[in-house]
């Protein structure tokens, strides 16, 4: 169907037809379902990053054809965004920074003896945000690129901004914990060494520390080894092995209510991926806060196992994939870590990509475009074995389900820069990790401010130099920043009580004022 | 009783893992013949980055003149390229780990207060390429040559924005030799990185910027930059002049880049130096790598022993000083007997 699409819109010419040719060699079709399964393996594992894995991948395959190659990391790519959720489902792990919202209403889900809904609802989603997303990159590449250029450090710092905003939304339970969650995690994304002048901050003279606290060893020990100390030292007779796994696939007409949301989330995503700096983890944080907002009538309350929950993020972050190839196959500008592993696979194989490509090249444009479509029905199909089999996981008994996990953290932990002090790390986050779940509080919220507090640092930064302190000055001559900015503020403002209704009463009076007019005008 | 017993069994295991991780590739073994066993190669910049790139083209030339000892290459990034080199310092001096880095790293990281290593604690093999920074402007830029640029820079100070990729990266250092050796006042902004510096500026954010090459060729190929001077004081590309011979005020500073280099523990023996080294020199004059080079826009360099001093010691007094008064280095290079030049 995918390729279908794409062959109306270069009018069936010769080099879509040239590219279509090198996709249908077995061995292509193969190494994309080989890379496909692994992705979804390695993004499924807690601590083993896509990014890691296409970073070996370069190598690897460092002496391939480029085809082979290319349908290889395209395959991983593909796969392990999707994989990310289903640890995130199962374990309430989340296997990447993109899936953590997928925990949210995922886990209560597979607690309620949903998992192969959950992961059935995550792989479709998935699929079709993908498609979307490779739809954006096939139709609108070139004019995407040129409105993404368009961010500056001022867009970019409203983008951070509404991200940040969304920390209370994000986590259930109190708001004020939430709050001070995301506080912590922004307090500690200041460590390291600042991204102007390059001073060193908190890093009591460690060198270790001055690359800042990575994101992946307290990814996996804020989410990882916490639950396994929390799990481990739950008594035993306690927990509840779910041997019921739930139907696969949801019902149409549950399904057939969630396109508009699927629809709005893809475009997000996609939208997202494509603003070169920005990374798909945002995506995925503001399409389940949207979600929440925007959906009246869930399957089930946000955060206690709504199937939109599952959905919103899940798509939003397959729909980044094809974003985030446009501006690296348009501009050769990476639009994330993974495409910026990419841009190096491309160069060592002679492949450089940036506007010309889109003219020299064009084959393989359509070749990359293929092999995404081609990957994402891979998962699709592949992801059925997967979501069938895995949520067995549930039921094999905690005191041996952990310990294998807590091996996975320490890899993981290790594997993504080589770095012993990474497992420091990732076992103090742990270790905090689990007193905030002692005295319940979040630790999303406190990934999410170590996610956005670096990027947020910068394009401040950035923001006061380029306008020379006149912030507000420049703000007013930037018209799509002031647009974010107001979004930012209304959603602040909404939280105020009596604010939300008078702003709806006020909207519907202006509204009912037009149409009285209209009917007015009628009758003349 | 059986839980404790479960639950102890399960933390001995965390432990046996946490041990795996902590043991990995110890292996020490005297050496007599070099190369006997697997040599490991230290890139001390991520995974699919221009020096990882750069690196990984160069390795298998290398590792085929050492006659078949595999070499296999690991990336450990952080603190500017510090981290992987002070693992190198670690090992033993035998001539089996290689520390591949740049000038850029370990030629600052005294002036920057990153560490009290230098590149003097480490022994050369060689010098491979060095990346030449150009500086570019927009298509749709008012300047059309570098002495334009200067001299409406001199007649707004301040006004134009300069545009580069991280402290004390090359293009950080290379705005500021623009500026100073120019006269002109920029307002120098820093971006994440060399792929989002070429973003701010095809986009308008920034109205000049500094970069290597490779990261704006195709942009400049496809008409969407134009190449006001390469940081030379020849001609590195036919249609873009040298800076250095277009003002006259850069020449003393010219050639100016990063230099990609490999190096090896401080007490290493002399005869595995030598076997390295002359190896090293006969993989520089592969014409595979001569190939490799001109693809990314790199300059070969090829520079050992005496010769290698000799190039960083050119190019350490320029960069330190300049990061120095820029206020981005917070020790002074008098303080490690760098001379001004």
């Amino acid at each position: 169907m995918g390729a279908k699409i794409e062959k109306t819109f270069t009018g069936g010419n010769a080099l879509f037809g040239e590219a279509l040719k090198s996709a249908m060699d077995l061995n292509v079709l193969l190494l994309t379902a080989l890379g496909s399964l692994s992705g979804v393996l390695i993004g499924a594992l807690p601590g083993l990053s896509v990014t890691m894995a296409t970073a070996l991948l370069v190598s690897l395959t460092f002496s391939w054809s480029m085809e082979y190659a290319m349908a290889m990391i395209i395959g991983v790519y593909c796969g392990g965004v999707f994989g990310g959720s289903i640890s995130a489902v199962l374990l309430n792990i989340p296997g990447a920074p993109g899936a953590i919202c997928t925990g949210f209403d995922g886990y209560p889900l597979a607690r309620q003896g949903k998992a192969a809904m959950a992961l059935g609802l995550a792989r479709i989603g998935s699929f079709i945000g993908g498609l979307i997303g490779v739809f954006f990159l096939a139709a609108f590449a070139p004019p995407i690129s040129v409105i993404a250029l368009k961010f500056g450090p001022f867009e970019y710092l409203g983008l951070i901004t509404l991200g940040l905003i969304t920390i209370g939304n994000l986590s259930e339970g109190s708001f004020l914990k939430a709050i001070l969650a995301g506080l912590f995690g922004l307090l500690l994304s200041t460590v390291g060494m600042d991204p102007v002048y390059g001073i060193p901050r908190f890093t009591f003279g460690s060198m270790n520390l001055l690359s800042g606290i990575g994101l992946i060893p307290s990814l996996i020990g804020f989410f990882g080894l916490s639950e396994v100390i929390v799990q481990m030292r739950t008594p035993s007779h306690q927990h509840k092995a779910i041997d019921q796994l739930g139907k696969v696939l949801p019902k149409l007409k549950t399904f057939l209510k969630m396109i508009p949301l699927i629809i709005r989330s893809s475009i997000l995503g996609a939208w997202i991926g494509a603003l070169p700096g920005v990374g798909g983890t945002i995506a995925s944080f503001l399409a389940y806060d949207s979600a929440k907002k925007t959906v009246k009538h869930p399957s089930a309350p946000f955060g206690e196992g709504a199937y939109e929950g599952v959905v919103a993020p899940e798509v939003a972050n397959n729909a980044m994939i094809g974003g985030a190839m446009i501006p690296l196959l348009t501009l050769g500008i990476p639009g994330d870590a993974v495409t910026a592993v990419m841009m190096g696979a491309f160069i060592v194989h002679g492949m450089q990509p940036g506007p010309l490509m889109m003219v020299n090249s064009q084959n393989f444009f359509w070749f990359i475009i293929i092999l995404l479509v081609l990957a994402n029905f891979l998962f699709l199909f592949l992801g059925l074995l997967v979501t069938k089999y895995f949520p067995k996981v549930l039921s094999v008994r905690p005191e041996t389900l952990m310990p294998i996990v807590s091996v996975l953290c320490f890899v993981g932990a290790y594997a993504i820069r080589n770095s012993v002090f990474d497992i420091v790390i990732m076992v103090v986050a742990g270790l905090v990790g689990y007193f905030f779940k002692l005295i319940k509080f979040p630790v999303g919220p406190v990934v999410i401010g170590l996610v956005l507090g670096g990027m947020a640092d910068g394009e401040m930064r950035r923001v006061s130099m380029i306008s020379e302190g006149d912030i507000l000055g420049m703000l007013f001559s930037r018209p799509i920043a002031l647009v974010i900015f107001a979004f930012a503020l209304l959603q602040i403002l909404d939280q105020v009580p009596g604010f939300r209704s008078g702003r709806k009463k006020m909207v519907n009076r202006v509204f009912s004022l037009f149409r009285q007019r209209k009917k007015n005008e009628k009758p003349n | 009783m059986k839980n404790f017993t479960r639950i102890a069994l399960s933390v001995l295991f965390i432990l046996m893992a946490a041990a795996m991780v902590f043991a990995g590739g110890e292996a020490e073994e005297e050496v007599v013949a070099y190369p006997t066993q697997e040599i490991e190669a230290v890139i001390t910049w991520g995974a699919g980055g221009l020096t990882d790139n750069i690196a990984r083209n160069f390795l298998p030339l290398l590792e085929e003149q050492l006659g078949g000892s595999k070499i296999y290459v690991q990336n450990k990034e952080g603190a500017s390229g510090a981290i992987g080199s002070q693992y190198v310092m670690g090992k033993p001096a035998d001539g089996y780990t290689l520390l591949v880095t740049t000038t850029e790293s370990c030629g600052t990281w005294n002036v920057m207060g990153i560490s009290d290593m230098d590149v003097t604690d480490f022994q050369p093999i060689i010098m491979m390429s060095s990346l030449t920074p150009t500086c570019y402007v927009s298509a749709d830029a008012p300047w059309n040559t570098v002495e334009e640029l200067i001299a409406d820079a001199k007649a707004r100070p301040g006004k134009i924005i300069s545009g580069f990729a991280g402290p004390g990266s090359l293009g950080h250092v290379s705005a500021l030799l623009f500026s100073k050796y120019s006269g002109a006042d920029f307002n120098i902004v820093p971006f994440g990185g060399g792929a989002a510096v070429v973003a701010a500026l095809l986009g308008g954010h920034v109205d000049v910027a500094f970069n290597p090459l490779i990261s704006v060729m195709e942009n400049y190929k496809a008409g969407k930059v134009k190449l006001l001077a390469t940081f030379s004081n020849e001609k590195i590309l036919d249609e873009v002049p040298a800076l250095g011979a277009q003002v006259p005020s850069f020449q003393p500073v010219m050639p100016y880049g990063v230099m990609v280099m490999i190096l090896v523990h401080k007490d290493t023996p002399e005869s595995i130096v030598n076997i390295l080294t002359d190896a090293a020199s006969k993989a520089c004059a592969d014409p595979r790598w001569k190939e490799f080079a001109d693809k990314v826009y790199i300059e070969i360099m090829g520079q050992t022993g005496d010769e290698f001093w000799e190039v960083v010691n050119n190019w350490k007094p320029t960069t330190t000083w300049l990061l120095y008064d820029a206020g981005v280095a917070t020790k002074s290079p008098a303080d490690f007997g760098i001379p001004r030049n």
